[in-house]
């Protein structure tokens, strides 16, 4: 009971923490949503508003009242379910939110499903023929493909598979004004165009994986509990994934938790490389518009969804350690 | 040994890279260079530029052009100049404050109710309280809007406005029968809010994948649409997307002409030179550049023809310091030139009494270097480091320092900041806008707030009385002489610096759609809502 009403206090502590750093950090940036002076890219057009027009907008918007009024406003429409609106989009956050998280959503976690498996099955190779010629060449192979910035790797992709290969599309995420011809035709488009984000996003994440399980797993061999296991007269295969393996994978879906949020913060980036419609590409364009309702909004789903991962890996912990059952409750 | 196997995999990567590239060998299909001037579908670059309606697009890009494309305006706008549109006619009362325009009759909405004067006081009436993003008429020059009879409108105006005639081309009329009940034009996305008298309705808006799609209004007024579906579609490249054919037109650098050049189906057009860096001093932090003769020194030391040949790789043309670009209709050609020169340089800094007095290598003059931070743009900074090393040679220290684009704004705007370097767009508009931004009076009525002229200390008042004439002036002839002894008396004492007018570059298919044209004030062909049009119903207009 009273474990309870500790964890309740500290989840609304942070909770508060995060709305308030939400709120005053993208105020801070200097400049404000209607201050538009110059162009981002050569050639650009900017309409540039007039004083009159400024005004009008900063009081449509409620941006002319104090800041802490604001932060009260914003608060309370919280508590309402109510996001705000968007200044660049002109519409209310949770929509423009809406149609752009399922996207972010689809490669973030077709990513960390292929990054985690493929990681896991290379780690175990890997451990698997410790110390043989394949085991360090793959390490030395993945540790130096994990240094390339998920940006520069996506543009080589984009280089290879679409400009010369012509294999995918080169931005987007559906087919502009496409007529489907059926429920399978639409999902091949949508997995054509998430191929290369998906890839790149995983392939940034797969090294984490990869040495983890095999460090772990070769801890593991190590341990008593394998000894007897082959003491038992074990079959090798028994040993490693009945007794090794199993344990080797706690700290792996325990990382997978953290991953989410570094996927999501990678897809900003691979989101900008492919044109995808994803919550990353919205977010850079909100905070070079100084959309505040639209960044708050953004950084509060992805704050979220990164607890709710933690929570359910710690679910999912529980289930694989039965440990953490017997000495927490 | 990370950094080293990094190495390693990037250069094997470039060297399959390099060897895919050389295997590919690209076929271009050859057509007569005969163009189309009628086109089934045209794929441009798209991306999410808001609902294209006057109160719902993005002030950032290219969302106004697309407003453009459903509703009309009562003038609109060629290569040369103004021309009827909406408006058959208009006659001019003398003292210049009534303008009453004859509107073409039988003009219909795209659902089929009639255009009337009713629909132009309406919406005249209804941006009052609800600002559109461009295209608004500036509170304070239109005292009232009267409709005279069904088909004839007068505005009656505060006083004279030479420029009142070009801000109507931008004035774009909304339907009263389906605005008048609309409180919130912000939020307004319905289908019936892109109901206009123009010549595409807007058949499909895709918001999260930031794709148009427009088609032709069989019934439009107007001359006939020559593209039937103009498409905009999401790019990550335009290049690529060019040369895969997925877009029809495209925007290129010099750097990448050559691959263009080689295809015979590509025309390749140089843009007018309407976008620009300025080069800005701020006289109220630093008192010493309100002196004409430094501001001199830094035109005569800034070599422009080297930014232009090592930054942008010979696509601009140098600044002019009398402001407007040589592409502008009021260009005057006779003005004091500035080219570069370092004795004049040194010349003028020793007249003005600074010289190198302690032997640091920059100038000073009771107490006080001529040492300064410069502002600009992380994108800006190789144009800061030249002008660093040449304002070195004649002893004036430059610090560059590279901010967020949002922030150097920002600190332009409130007047934080010593030297600025920032680029933007609208050099070929009328030239009225040597008055906003030199003149540091609030002349006329138009403008409520003090000019960025005042922000940094620029004060001259033979400009400010040129000014405040030519923004009166309605003989285009008289107006013309008054705006060419402005950029005389700009050059002369160089309130800002216009480093370069960058020059780029179109290129299109003439096999797809060969009837690109421009506006007379603006760089970019497919802003032109003329350029989707029949191009013999417009010369019939002029």
């Amino acid at each position: 009971m009273r474990d309870n009403r500790a964890i309740i206090t500290r989840f609304l502590l942070t909770l508060m923490i995060l709305l308030t750093i939400n709120f005053f950090l993208p105020r801070m940036m200097p400049g404000d949503p209607f201050s538009l002076e110059s162009s981002d890219v050569e050639g650009e057009d900017v309409v540039v508003m007039t004083e009159a027009q400024r005004a009008y907008y900063m009081e449509y918007y409620g941006l002319d009242r104090p800041l802490h009024e604001q932060f009260i406003i914003y608060l309370k429409n919280l508590a309402m379910g109510d996001l705000g609106k968007s200044i660049s989009n002109k519409m209310p956050v949770s929509g423009v939110i809406l149609i752009h998280l399922p996207w972010t959503i689809l490669i973030v976690f077709a990513a960390t499903i292929i990054s985690t498996i493929a990681g896991v099955l290379l780690g175990t190779f890997s451990a698997w023929n410790r110390k043989r010629g394949i085991d360090r060449f793959m390490m030395a192979g993945l540790i130096a493909f994990a240094e390339i910035p998920s940006f520069l790797l996506g543009i080589i992709l984009l280089l290879i598979f679409v400009v010369q290969l012509r294999l995918f599309p080169i931005a987007g995420a559906i087919t502009p004004f496409a007529n489907y011809t059926g429920v399978l035709d639409w999902m091949g488009d949508i997995a054509h165009h998430a191929f290369l984000p998906v890839l790149t996003l995983s392939l940034s994440q797969l090294t984490g994986v990869y040495l983890l399980t095999r460090n772990t797993l070769i801890t593991v061999t190590t341990k008593d509990y394998i000894r007897t296991a082959r003491a038992k007269g074990l079959g090798e295969r028994v040993v490693w994934t009945r007794h090794a393996l199993r344990n080797a994978l706690l700290p792996v879906v325990t990382r997978t938790g953290f991953m989410i949020g570094a996927l999501m913060g990678g897809s900003v980036l691979v989101e900008t490389v492919f044109s995808y419609p994803g919550l990353g590409m919205t977010l850079r364009s909100a905070v070079i518009a100084r959309d505040y309702p639209l960044i708050q909004g953004i950084l509060l789903v992805i704050a979220v969804s990164i607890l709710v991962c933690n929570l359910t890996v710690d679910l999912i912990y529980r289930r694989l350690d039965p440990r953490v059952v017997a000495q927490g409750g | 040994m990370k950094k080293i196997g990094l190495l390693a995999v990037s250069l094997a990567l470039i060297c399959i890279v390099a060897g895919i590239a050389g295997c590919t060998t690209t076929t271009q299909s050859t057509t007569g260079s005969s163009g189309a001037d009628q086109a089934e579908v045209v794929r441009l670059a798209g991306g999410d530029y808001g609902y294209p309606q006057p109160f719902t697009i993005y002030p950032r890009g290219p969302g106004s052009s697309k407003v453009t494309m459903i509703f009309d305006s009562l003038l609109e706008k060629d290569e040369e100049g103004l021309i009827p549109w909406l408006a058959e006619r208009w006659d001019v009362s003398p003292d210049g404050k009534e303008y009453t325009f004859h509107l073409r009759e039988g003009i219909k909405w795209h659902d089929g109710a009639p255009f009337t004067a009713n629909d132009v006081k309406f919406t005249h009436d209804y941006e009052l309280k609800h600002v559109p993003i461009s295209g608004g008429i500036e509170a304070g020059i239109i005292d009232h809007v009267q409709v005279v009879d069904d088909h004839t409108v007068r505005f009656v105006l505060n006083q004279p406005a030479a420029t009142f005639l070009y801000k109507m081309c931008g004035f774009k009329v909304i339907p009263e029968h389906i605005y008048s009940t609309v409180s919130d034009p912000e939020g307004f996305i319905a289908p019936e809010a892109v109901t206009g008298t123009g010549p595409y309705r807007l058949a499909e808006y895709n918001k999260e994948h930031g794709s148009y799609q427009f088609i032709a209004n069989t019934e439009y007024w107007g001359p006939k649409p020559t593209i039937r579906v103009v498409e905009f579609i999401p790019i990550s490249d335009a290049l690529i997307s060019f040369e895969q054919g997925e877009i029809d037109f495209t925007g290129i650098t010099p750097d990448t002409m050559d691959w263009v050049k080689s295809n015979p189906d590509v025309r390749i057009v140089q843009q007018p030179a309407f976008w620009a860096y300025e080069f800005y001093f701020n006289a109220v932090r630093c008192p010493e550049l309100g002196d004409k003769r430094i501001r001199q020194a830094f035109a005569y030391a800034i070599d422009r023809d080297e930014l232009v040949s090592k930054v942008q790789r010979g696509a601009g043309i140098r600044g002019n310091m009398g402001i407007l670009p040589d592409d502008h209709i009021w260009y005057n050609p006779d003005q004091p030139a500035y080219a570069f020169d370092l004795a004049k340089a040194k010349a003028l800094l020793n007249e003005a009494g600074w010289k190198d007095t302690d032997g640091d290598g920059i100038r000073d003059k009771g107490g006080k270097k001529l040492s300064y931070t410069l502002s600009l743009a992380s994108g800006e900074v190789r144009i800061g480091e030249l002008i660093k090393a040449r304002l070195k040679d004649v002893g004036i220290d430059i610090q560059v320092r590279a901010l967020e684009s949002r922030s150097r704004d920002a600190n332009l705007k409130s007047g934080d900041y010593e030297l600025l370097i920032s680029g933007f767009g609208g050099w070929g508009q009328d030239a009225d806008y040597l008055r906003t931004r030199y003149s540091d009076v609030v002349t006329g009525t138009t403008s409520s707030v003090a000019s960025a002229a005042a922000v940094y200390g620029y004060h001259n008042e033979v400009l400010n009385d040129l000014a405040a004439r030519e923004v009166v002036e309605l003989d285009d002839g008289k107006r013309k002489a008054i705006v060419f002894e402005m950029q005389k008396i700009i050059a002369e004492d160089i309130p800002t610096i216009p480093l370069y007018y960058t020059t780029s570059y179109d290129a299109w298919y003439i096999s797809k759609y060969d009837g690109w044209m421009n506006m007379f004030d603006h760089h970019a062909r497919t802003h032109s809502k003329l350029t989707y049009l029949e191009r013999t119903g417009i010369a019939a207009r002029r």
